[in-house]
């Protein structure tokens, strides 16, 4: 093939989750996220100039993240920011409902996209013990959920959680309403390093839309530690254009962190 | 200050003195503001063990980390640590030194670098007792803390994570007038809060040079004392002059601990970088429980803070600036 740009697994993901991105929405973005704060400022960038982000740990509203710094919590991604606010604010917002749109991850994520930061195996006495769920359970107070990992394997993919930090669609149809959560809220997007999936209305279990150039509908299925419904044509992740990564490269992450991790 | 001369005769000293007494007493007793300046032992030393403890600074980022190996110098016992929303090394090195009986945490771990080692094996072996909690049970309990209030009412829904379920501090209120009942996080007034901020003056007046994190609710919270260390000790002049940039006003401020490079191996914001070199080793190092003891013994037990930064390199550490935001008010760090 000629003049494929040459893009990294996580330029990808930013890439890919900057298109799911809608104009006006209210987004924050948490710990450890390079992927989504960088498809943020490409968002703004590219179709949606009146989405507004927050950098959760710093408290930054709609910072320009040139470059990317190092940490999420780092002081430097306060630049070129409109406003600086506590992280007690930011939590007010999250709260109240006023959130759109949360970024999230976990160490444990299943088939109806319920998310786990604390443990493998029994709480009481862990096989393994994550770093805790932080945000996470303001999930059940936003609207949308873009779920994101560069660890796409049975591990971490599993049929159901240990811990549940973040809600999904929890037990499937019906469960969010009987929670007394919107039953059309929650996850609708996973975006990771072997393909893109969202969540099929009627079952709200998870399912493939397209896998990412290169890689195989068997490879997916033996990362998968559940079975993934499939969309009618499951496609080819559409690779970043030029202009997404020279926007990436040159206006965003010029420090290239998406290109190291 | 004006000191009266000696009176001429004992008759006309009584009369004179018992004048001035009347006139001036209350000039004679607040005679001088008092500067809440100590070392960062005698800071330590009035932790008692057993008192639950907020630790400031998110992650790698502003953490109080002269005053928390301190703490584990003193060989305090018995800690209930309060961690804000993200608590790395601060958190790690108190757990694994076994200075805490419990620990109410939202995140433990060192974000890009890894997991947190010591926390993770004393969890893993049943070693504490961990109160699951998440970003709002912090946040919400300092602020009804901060009020005076028991409790915080979450919003509804907050109960679908499992830590509302199996942590027992979490419990339900009904409202009275609809009958609804809510997921409630009780108040948290640690006995003694510490952080780390860029500036602060003689009097507890404190500056944070980048984001406040949970800093400032946690010192509004505090039930006793609240201690900061500071990179920079700015005059009281200098906190007038822009008033504005105090983040903690420092009437409620006990003790201020002048500690230049207080926050390292972690990042003090606009000051310095955080030390990767330094965490990775820490973290390599302390992937085992003997590794873990062998950097206590070097790096904690055995120096106190200058030695500590002696050790770590004084040079390597100025030679760590961070660059990014000029506030164009600070420059006395890495001068002296």
């Amino acid at each position: 093939m000629e003049k494929a740009a040459a893009y990294t697994i996580p330029e990808l993901i930013a890439v890919t989750l900057a298109r799911h991105i809608e104009d006006g929405w209210l987004a924050v973005v948490g710990t450890a996220s390079y992927e989504a704060a960088i498809a943020c400022r490409l968002a703004q960038m590219t179709h949606a100039p009146n989405f507004t982000w927050l950098f959760g740990g710093i408290g930054a509203a709609n910072p320009h993240l040139k470059p990317m710094p190092p940490s999420t919590a780092d002081f430097r991604g306060i630049r070129g920011a409109e406003a600086v606010i506590g992280i007690d604010e930011v939590d007010d917002y999250e709260l109240a409902g006023k959130v759109d749109l949360f970024f999230a991850g976990g160490i444990q994520i299943d088939r109806y996209g319920n998310l786990n930061l604390v443990c493998v195996g029994d709480y009481a006495k862990p096989r393994f013990r994550g770093p805790g769920s932080v945000g996470l359970p303001f999930l059940s107070r936003v609207k949308k959920v873009f779920i994101f990992t560069r660890m796409h394997n049975p591990r971490v993919f599993v049929n159901k959680v240990d811990f549940i930090s973040g809600v999904g669609h929890l037990d499937g149809p019906g469960s969010r309403a009987r929670a007394g959560l919107k039953e059309d809220d929650g996850p609708s997007l996973v975006v990771t390093n072997l393909a893109v999936m969202d969540f099929d209305g009627a079952s709200k279990r998870m399912r493939l839309q397209s896998l990412h150039p290169g890689v195989s509908q068997a490879s997916l299925i033996e990362n998968t530690g559940f079975e993934l419904l499939r969309a009618e044509s499951v496609r080819v992740t559409q690779p970043p254009t030029d202009n997404e990564l020279r926007l990436i490269r040159e206006e965003i992450d010029t420090q290239g962190i998406l290109q190291r991790i | 200050m004006d000191r009266e001369r000696g009176p001429p005769c004992f008759f006309s000293f009584f009369i004179f003195h018992f004048s001035f007494c009347i006139l001036h007493w209350s000039s004679l007793i607040v005679a001088e503001r008092k500067e809440k300046l100590l070392s960062v032992e005698q800071a330590v030393a009035l932790i008692a063990s057993g008192s639950s403890v907020a630790l400031g600074g998110l992650g790698l980022y502003g953490a109080p980390m002269g005053v928390a190996r301190e703490i584990v110098r003193q060989g305090k016992k018995e800690l209930s640590l309060i961690l804000s929303p993200g608590a790395g090394l601060q958190a790690d090195l108190l757990i694994g030194a076994g200075c805490a009986r419990e620990v109410l945490c939202s995140y433990i771990g060192f974000e890009d670098l890894g997991l947190a080692p010591a926390f993770r094996r004393a969890v893993e072996s049943a070693k504490i007792e961990v109160f699951d909690a998440d970003e709002a049970y912090v946040v919400f309990g300092l602020k009804a803390g901060a009020a005076g209030s028991p409790f915080f009412p979450l919003a509804e829904g907050m109960e679908g994570f499992d830590g509302a379920r199996l942590n027992p501090k979490y419990f339900r209120v009904q409202d009275p007038r609809t009958g609804k009942s809510h997921l409630c996080v009780p108040a948290i007034n640690p006995d003694v809060t510490v952080i780390h901020a860029g500036q602060c003056d003689p009097y507890g007046n404190v500056r944070h040079l980048g984001s406040r994190f949970t800093d400032c609710l946690m010192a509004k919270a505090a039930r006793r004392r609240v201690i900061v260390s500071c990179d920079e000790l700015i005059s009281l002049e200098a906190t007038q002059q822009e008033p504005q940039l105090t983040s903690v006003p420092g009437f409620i401020v006990d003790a201020v601990v002048h500690l230049p490079y207080g926050c390292h191996p972690t990042c003090s914001p606009s000051l310095y970088e955080r030390d990767e070199e330094h965490l990775r080793a820490y973290l390599k190092q302390s992937a085992t429980e003997e590794g873990f003891r062998r950097y206590l013994e070097e790096f904690v037990l055995r120096l106190n803070f200058p030695q500590y930064i002696e050790r770590v390199g004084r040079g390597k550490i100025s030679g760590l600036p961070a660059q990014g935001i000029d506030h164009g008010k600070s420059g006395s760090l890495h001068d002296s």
